[in-house]
């Protein structure tokens, strides 16, 4: 307890070694953990990476939207009040790269001067001065020669003066048709709003001499604007809204394009529970982009500690460099493999197969075989979501064609849920029927929307190949052939034509969405998920703090042999604040100090009676050291549940009288028939 | 409780302020779920109609808000009988240190991989455990210790600390604020910097207690650079609330973590031993809060004869402490007299001076209790204790001690 040391200190390195940050188990692999590593920075890459892209091409529409806003905006002598474009973002993330893809655009053009304001540029303390300072510098450094920035700085002009600015726009363009001024706050919602009135109190004297236009960059919705400002500012600004795609949008989006898209071969497939993490932090906690990827790092972070993904880059493994059996034998119990032994279907590998019975670990044979697994898990997973795509845009098709039924909404992220959890048996099922119902011209137009791209994926192929007896049977010169009482009764050939295809569809969909595949050590390249990763990404810390105060013996117990887990500890063993908080469940809601004192008194006491009744004759002095130590041990007590927030002071007058502020209900749980902390005596 | 079943139906409801503990839907104050409880067969047979949560909560609210009068019946420790109380203490058991060392691979990939702070919260002290933690990265990494219960940490001291841990030259006084603070943000947002750990102890206590000094979102955004690795503690139930997830935008995007260690906050606590338990009656008339040490001081100070009349006032109030004691227990606290039940009248205060030669005359008496009185050490009052009988108009006069400072005074002052 040295009180006066300083409150920051600082620890100077040692050396210089590099630390691991993943695990090498002593069995595995040699260099096991720079393995590990280099699987995992190459798989976060490149999902990241294309993650970004995905979120820039969604947001692509919104930028171009914005850009034909601030140019179309109305001229000096035509409007007086700013005009304000308000960009809409539904999370954090979205309004940085529609900035960043705006410049790009505005690069080419050149009809816009912009500058872009974050909170740092207002000053630590925001301030309009140091706003204005940040914006004439930022535009004269930006667009203004050297020597001019250096005359108009130094000239009676001064870098906090926004006449600087008006003096040298007027210097500067004089031609008919000067460019726009574009200033973007980035952080609206940051910003304190008074300082925002005066902003734009100041730019509306402005606006009569140069054609200023503002950005407002809104994470949250667009009632900010009108949360935030009066409206007396309000009337000052022309606004328009452009709004960044939903939130949900940009989910389906990002992970359709990460784990369901047949274009980019992802690293890593999902399980189902692992979907189910991104799912529900997305839908319940954090509905951003941001968090989206850091739970998928999370992931992956979880998927790269455990021993079997050293054999997740198959190819960088020699056996050479595997020391020992038992990594074999590792991947032998994996769920997976197990399941698949068991059920003796036909085999993807019969070598495989036999190999693995005989339990002939170590041999190069066996590692061939994995790579070629790896290389029939990726084809698996292909084929899987080449299906998935063509189900998607069956049902997109079914929708557009009856808007109506409720059973075709588009609802992406269901979908994928379903396909994760192998529930797809039914929305097949319901599809399909449909196939079987669609006119001539539906069918034509449902399949030659796949007849355009010339991929060698299994639905591209049935589609073709269904067109074209299609186009056999029922065309004549490019054109349906229709007979004449087409509209009341349905042509029996194409009756029957349509079941053929509803059937060759029925049976793809089965064999690659329906059908469970076992493909052995498929754990190796599929994310699972531990039980804490919930934890970590949902973290409940009140929930933590409360469950160690009411049951120390839950922790304790992993650690002690003499604490049992089930039974409450008793008074000389658990720690003097669950003690006191033990006491404070059972007060009501404002509570004297002085009586939590007694209690706290009375508990510690007849955990201790049968000890201390030998030694009835005590000292007054013996007493006085008794008293001033459960007077700290109770002071050190209230003050960490104080810290903690579980008390707060109810009276001015008298501060001992203090207020409770988490209730629960308790009582029920603690009442075990008597093995149960003492009962505090009244 | 509930009583058996009857044809009447009213006797079905639980019994007023009393709830019944049937089911174990708990932590209606919180959105806790508790799985660890099992509502097992503790009750055999269920009534008909058990409290839901939301009438627990209404009964919880007619608890009528009214707690004792008593008061404290001693008065705040010194901050060093709290430390050498305590360290005398029974040993508790907590969660062993050891324990937590097979977690440190994961945060150690948190951190340096996915480049995320890392909040430790829990029940118990996280000092510890969060400085063995440290220990095995400072062979790597250069270290910065900020321990924000610290009531005298200030923004300066920390932007100060993080500038000197690569510039070795030192910071001249005249610097503002706001520039050091840039100068940090500038040096730790290059890439060349090497990248440090700063750790944070009880970072929610800067909120809570000095919040005059550091201002938590400026910190924030230092800390948020993208060269510097933070790990924190926090020890408040609603800790959550001040490090929300938008705190991303910063660069702080919170991993949290549960590190409950059933371990005392001495460390923590050190600072504000006393500050809680004020006993009210303390505080007297002068506004001097009498204490053992300062009564110790005054007593060496004063000549012979005063100190002599002193301490035989306390060996009085002492007997007369002890004799109450046994009477009536309670009787002291709970008058509604501002005198206290062991204050002597002064006539039998005076006559005792007189009779062992302390003090011959009144004037002598009061010039003895003088400069007690200026020290608040001596209090008086003309309103009788509450138990005792009165025949005339009276002084009584008493020592605004508890008896166990008093008897502590007197050991030492003799």
């Amino acid at each position: 307890m040295e009180s006066d040391r300083s409150a920051v200190s600082v620890t100077r390195r040692r050396n210089s070694a590099q630390s691991t940050y993943l695990p090498s188990f002593e069995w595995d692999v040699n260099g096991g953990c720079d393995g590990r590593l280099a699987a995992f920075q190459q798989s976060r890459q490149s999902l990241h990476h294309r993650a970004r892209q995905v979120m820039d091409t969604l947001l692509e529409g919104v930028a171009d939207n914005a850009l034909s806003v601030l140019q179309k905006s109305p001229d000096v002598n035509e409007e007086d009040a700013i005009p304000t474009c308000v960009l809409v973002s539904h999370e954090p993330s979205s309004n940085i790269v529609i900035l960043r893809r705006l410049d790009q655009l505005n690069q080419n053009t050149h009809s816009l001067l912009t500058l872009e304001l974050g909170w740092q540029d207002f000053g630590s303390n925001p301030t309009l001065q140091s706003g204005v300072k940040s914006i004439v510098l930022g535009l004269l450094s930006k667009y203004a020669d050297d020597d001019a920035h250096k005359r108009y700085i130094k000239s009676a002009l001064n870098s906090t003066d926004f006449n600087t600015i008006h003096k040298w726009y007027k210097d500067s363009y004089i031609q008919d048709n000067p460019p726009k001024l574009v200033l973007t706050l980035r952080d609206f919602e940051a910003l304190p709003p008074p300082m925002v009135q005066d902003l734009v109190s100041l730019l509306t004297h402005y606006r009569k001499y140069i054609p200023i236009n503002l950005v407002l960059c809104i994470d949250s919705s667009p009632a900010a604007i009108y949360r935030l400002l009066p409206r007396y500012t309000i009337i000052k600004l022309a606004m328009t809204q452009v709004a960044a795609p939903s939130a949900n949008t940009t989910f389906e989006a990002i992970i359709g394009e990460l784990f369901f898209s047949t274009t980019y071969n992802s690293p890593i497939t999902l399980s189902s529970s692992a979907f189910d993490v991104l799912y529900d932090t997305f839908n319940h906690s954090h509905n951003s982009f941001e968090h989206l990827l850091h739970t998928l790092d999370m992931q992956l972070l979880d998927h790269f500690f455990q021993p079997y993904s050293i054999f997740f880059d198959t190819d960088a493994v020699s056996v050479e460099s595997i020391k020992d059996d038992r990594v074999w034998r590792y991947l032998l119990s994996l769920p997976s493999t197990i399941s698949y032994l068991k059920q003796g279907r036909e085999a993807v590998d019969r070598k495989l197969c036999n190999e693995l019975l005989a339990e002939k670990v170590n041999s190069e044979g066996l590692l061939k075989s994995l790579r070629r697994l790896r290389k029939v898990f990726k084809q698996s997973v292909d084929e899987e979501n080449d299906a998935f795509r063509a189900l998607q845009h069956l049902r997109s098709f079914i929708h557009s064609v009856v808007p109506d039924s409720k059973d075709f909404l588009p609802n992406a992220k269901a979908q994928m849920q379903a396909k994760t959890h192998g529930d797809l048996a039914k929305i097949v099922d319901k599809t399909l029927q449909s196939v079987s119902l669609m006119s001539k011209a539906q069918l034509y137009e449902w399949l030659s929307g796949y007849a355009d791209t010339k991929s060698s994926m299994k639905s591209d192929q049935l589609a073709t190949k269904q067109l074209m007896s299609f186009m056999d049977k029922f065309t004549a010169h490019g054109e349906i052939k229709l007979n004449t009482n087409e509209q009341s009764t349905r042509d029996p050939d194409f009756v029957e034509f349509t079941q053929t295809c509803a059937e060759e569809w029925t049976q793809h969909f089965i064999v690659n969405l329906v059908e469970e595949r076992l493909i052995p050590f498929e754990e190796i390249w599929r994310v699972g998920v531990s039980s804490d990763l919930q934890m970590l990404v949902n973290p409940s810390p009140r929930h933590a703090i409360l469950t160690a105060l009411r049951y120390p013996q839950k922790l304790l117990g992993q650690h002690y042999p003499e604490i049992s887990l089930d039974e409450a500890m008793s008074s000389d063993n658990a720690p003097d604040t669950c003690l006191a908080f033990k006491c404070y469940i059972e007060a009501a809601r404002v509570f004297n100090l002085s009586d939590w004192f007694s209690a706290f008194k009375s508990v510690l006491e007849s955990g201790s009676d049968q000890s201390k009744k030998s030694k009835k004759r005590k000292k007054a002095g013996d007493e006085d050291e008794e008293t001033i130590q459960l007077q700290a041990r109770f002071t050190q007590a209230v003050n960490e549940l104080d810290s903690m927030g579980f008390v707060k002071k109810a009276s001015a007058r008298n501060r001992n009288i203090v207020a409770r502020t988490v209730f629960m209900h308790v009582e029920g749980d603690d009442d075990e028939k008597g093995v149960g902390m003492e009962t505090i005596a009244e | 409780m509930v009583k058996e079943r009857n044809t009447n139906i009213m006797q079905l409801l639980p019994d007023d302020g009393k709830i019944q503990p049937i089911n174990s839907e708990d932590d209606w104050g919180s959105e806790d779920n508790e799985d660890l409880t099992n509502s097992t067969d503790a009750t055999p047979s269920k009534p008909i109609i058990t409290p839901t949560t939301s009438d627990v909560y209404f009964q919880y609210q007619n608890i009528p808000a009214r707690p004792s009068n008593s008061l404290f019946p001693y008065p705040p420790l010194t901050a060093k009988e709290t430390r050498t109380a305590l360290e005398n203490a029974p040993q508790k058991p907590c969660v062993p240190r050891q324990s937590h060392k097979r977690r440190y691979l994961q945060w150690k990939a948190e951190l340096f991989l996915l480049h995320r702070p890392l909040i430790f919260t829990g029940f118990g002290s996280k000092r510890g455990a969060i400085d063995d933690f440290v220990r095995e990265l400072s062979g790597e990494y250069d270290v910065i210790t900020i321990d924000a219960f610290n009531p005298s940490i200030t923004f300066r001291g920390v932007l100060e600390g993080l500038l000197a841990v690569h510039q070795k030259s030192s910071i001249p006084s005249s610097t503002p604020t706001d520039e050091l603070m840039r100068s940090v943000q500038l040096q730790y947002s290059r890439a060349s910097t090497p990248r440090i750990v700063a750790v944070l102890h009880s970072m929610d206590a800067l909120t809570l207690h000095a919040r005059k000094n550091v201002d938590v979102d400026k910190l924030k955004r230092v800390l948020g650079s993208e060269r510097i690795s933070v790990v924190a503690s926090v020890d408040h139930l609603n800790a959550p609330l001040l490090f929300p997830a938008h705190d991303a935008a910063v660069g702080l995007p919170w991993l949290w973590h549960d590190l409950s260690t059933l371990e005392p906050h001495l460390m923590e606590m050190a600072q504000r031993a006393t500050s809680l338990l004020h006993s009210s009656q303390a505080a007297s008339s002068t506004g001097i809060v009498p204490t053992v040490s300062g009564a110790r001081h005054v007593i060496a100070s004063v000549p012979d004869r005063a100190r002599r009349l002193f301490v035989a006032i306390a060996q009085l109030q002492l007997e007369r402490c002890s004799e109450g004691e046994k009477s009536d227990a309670t009787a002291q606290n709970t008058s509604t007299t501002l005198t206290p039940s062991h204050a002597s009248p002064r006539h039998a205060l005076v006559s005792m001076a007189k009779q062992s030669f302390i003090a011959t005359s009144e004037d002598a008496f009061e010039a003895a209790l003088a400069e007690f009185r200026d020290h608040g050490l001596i209090q008086s009052s003309s309103s009788p204790p509450s138990n005792t009988h009165v025949d005339g108009p009276e002084q009584y006069i008493w020592i605004p001690l508890d008896q166990r400072s008093l008897r502590r005074t007197l050991e030492d002052g003799d």
